[in-house]
């Protein structure tokens, strides 16, 4: 996307307003769409790890920042911006709608 | 998008890296100092230097601070130590801005007020921008450690470049291996600060757990943490309120070691109670003992159960960050790291515009590439300029001086507004980089010499006849860095350097394809 050539500089100035959209959609999704799977994985794994609810609360949310950082890495690696965004929504929404689901069970002590 | 996963990693790295850099620089310089933030905390107030030997009152200490917080429900005192001669009081009324002061250990008196070290802490966890600056700083926290991550992967010999440094060619191939040094030097440290960093106010920002666990409710979270069940009260007030000094001899017994905090709760009421937290500075995770005394009697009443397992995780994690334990020279270890740290970053953001430098002369200065030109010399060499013009303040502005502490955080500010402004009207013609670290090595050389003239009993020369080793170490390390910012104000004038800078200056750049081929790791837009 980004070699697109525009005159006679182009193997280093094709800096293109498309390419300046693709890098900004690509940080968005690592840090907003990043925080909605990590948010969404604390939740869940409130509910889900087996000890007290303590426990599981700082547990949840310690191992939140390391799922945050590999999808960040994921969605850089991603070959197209719909395949960078569908996972993230998808992925968190499951999670956050489990968790809102069986969260009574989540409250447990 | 990007052909393989390296240069998705490569792209990431750019871009992740570029946005976030110049707030990272900030918080790693605000951190590094902080590694003295106690120190520095001492040094600028030199009331506490004459101090006559004796023990210190607590008593006194809460007595002021009582009076300077009326309404207050809870005090905190902490107990002079190596580190901090004086009894630092903590209060919050509400509705009224928080109380952070320092007070004489002998007589409770109040010591003139500055923002201390405590300055550098602060612009380290929220840039001095409350919750909003907490979120940023968290963000840039990943940043880093996505930056960090994808820096290792695109790095295909990270042993062999250790053992890489060519400065002399100049430009940006001195810039990169100096970036990769720094880069693989620290990497242990960066990853374990930048994790580490993140999770230290997780509770500020992924509150996800506490949403279900506890339905939102964050007293009964932080109850569960804390491992304490707090007092029933009983609308009536205390009888009397039993002596501090008696607890804190008591708490020292019990602990075998020192205080951290008296905390004084439901002061205005029968059931007052002081709990005595113990430093353990021998622990990465610091203290975990919490002893309980009855606030009228002063009678012991138990110990706490102590944290609960995972949060004893978080303290040892975030222990890694704080740096309480170990002693001075784990501080040093630290201090000399995060400076590490500082160098990676700005050499970093030299690197981005040494590999654009055609784009540079052709866009000029009105442009994206402007900005980052003007960002870079404006936080990379205005901040340390800032950061020892505060030390300055401190001894110049009035020690009686009303608002004091105030004045000090505006002159940091001013100074490193007027750094900026003058970098950015010198990038057209001149050597900004060369006027401001050279300023900043000039205020370092001079700072034992103004520290001497202004307050003759703290001088360099009058704190090692005392053998003070805490107040004749600031001045002492001001010359080292004084020699370091004079040498990076001389590379800044070499004509290689100009060269790159200044386009009427351009040598003939038939070397484009030369330095596309010297970085095959990492990719240009």
């Amino acid at each position: 996307m980004s070699e697109t050539s525009s005159g006679h500089l182009k193997r280093r100035t094709a800096v293109t307003p498309i390419y300046r959209l693709a890098v900004a959609s690509r940080i968005i999704a690592a840090l907003v769409g990043g925080y909605l799977v990590a948010y969404a994985s604390a939740a869940l794994l409130t509910v889900v790890l087996p000890m007290s609810r303590i426990n599981r609360v700082v547990t949840a949310s310690l191992l939140s920042f390391v799922v945050w950082t590999v999808v960040a890495i994921g969605v850089f690696a991603a070959r197209n911006a719909w395949r960078c965004w569908w996972p993230l929504l998808a992925g968190g929404g499951v999670m956050l709608v489990l968790a809102f689901v069986f969260r009574n069970y989540g409250m447990r002590p | 998008m990007r052909n393989t996963f390296r240069q998705s990693m490569a792209w990431l790295h750019t871009w992740a890296g570029l946005i976030v850099s110049w707030v990272l620089f900030a918080i790693f310089l605000g951190g590094t100092l902080a590694c003295f933030d106690k120190e520095l905390d001492y040094w600028m107030r030199p009331a506490l230097h004459q101090l006559k030997p004796g023990p210190p009152s607590m008593d006194a200490a809460a007595k002021t601070l009582r009076g300077m917080a009326p309404n207050a429900e809870t005090l905190y005192l902490r107990p002079p130590s190596d580190r901090d001669p004086s009894i630092r009081g903590f209060a919050f009324e509400p509705g009224k801005p928080y109380i952070d002061v320092a007070l004489n250990p002998r007589d409770g008196a109040l010591i003139p007020p500055t923002v201390g070290g405590n300055f550098f802490f602060v612009l380290h966890y929220n840039l001095q921008a409350g919750t909003l600056g907490i979120y940023l700083v968290g963000l840039a926290g990943m940043l880093m450690l996505l930056a960090l991550i994808s820096g290792v992967i695109i790095h295909r010999r990270v042993f062999k470049d250790f053992f890489v440094f060519r400065p002399r060619p100049g430009g940006q191939r001195a810039w990169l291996d100096g970036h990769n040094l720094t880069g693989v030097l620290g990497l242990p440290f960066h990853l374990m600060i930048a994790y580490t960093g993140v999770i230290i106010m997780m509770s500020s920002y992924m509150t996800a757990g506490v949403q279900i666990g506890y339905r939102g409710d964050m007293a009964r979270y932080y109850e569960a943490l804390s491992g304490t069940s707090h007092a029933v009260e009983q609308h009536r007030p205390p009888r009397r309120v039993a002596s501090l000094d008696k607890i804190l001899d008591d708490a020292v017994q019990r602990l075998g070691g020192a205080v951290e905090y008296l905390e004084i709760e439901h002061i205005h009421d029968a059931s007052i109670t002081i709990s005595a937290l113990s430093a353990g500075n021998d622990e990465v995770a610091g203290g975990r003992r919490n002893l309980i005394y009855d606030g009228t009697e002063g009678s012991f009443r138990g110990e706490n159960e102590g944290p609960p397992t995972a949060y004893r995780t978080y303290q040892f994690l975030s222990g890694l960050h704080r740096v309480q334990f170990g002693g001075a020279a784990i501080r040093w270890l630290y201090f000399l790291l995060g400076a590490t740290g500082c160098v990676m970053l700005a050499t970093a953001a030299q690197v981005w515009i040494e590999k654009r430098t055609r784009q540079v002369e052709a866009a000029g200065l009105r442009s994206g590439y402007g900005l980052v030109r003007a960002l870079n010399v404006g936080v990379i060499a205005g901040m340390p300029l800032a950061s020892v013009s505060l030390l300055w303040a401190n001894r110049l502005l009035p020690y009686e001086l009303a608002g004091r502490a105030g004045m000090e955080a505006q002159s940091f500010c001013a100074i490193w507004l007027l750094a900026t402004i003058w970098g950015v009207l010198r990038l057209r013609h001149g050597k900004p980089w060369r006027d401001l670290f050279g300023t900043t090595a000039a205020l370092l050389f001079a700072l034992p010499l103004m520290n001497a003239l202004t307050q003759p009993h703290s001088s360099l020369l009058a704190s090692i006849i005392a053998r003070d080793w805490v107040l004749a170490g600031i001045d002492a390390t001001a010359l080292p860095f004084g020699l370091g910012f004079a040498w990076l104000a001389w590379i800044s004038t070499r004509p290689r350097q100009l060269a790159r800078r200044d386009p009427r200056m351009a040598p003939p750049r038939s070397s484009v394809a030369r330095s596309e081929t010297a970085l095959p790791a990492v990719e240009t837009p």
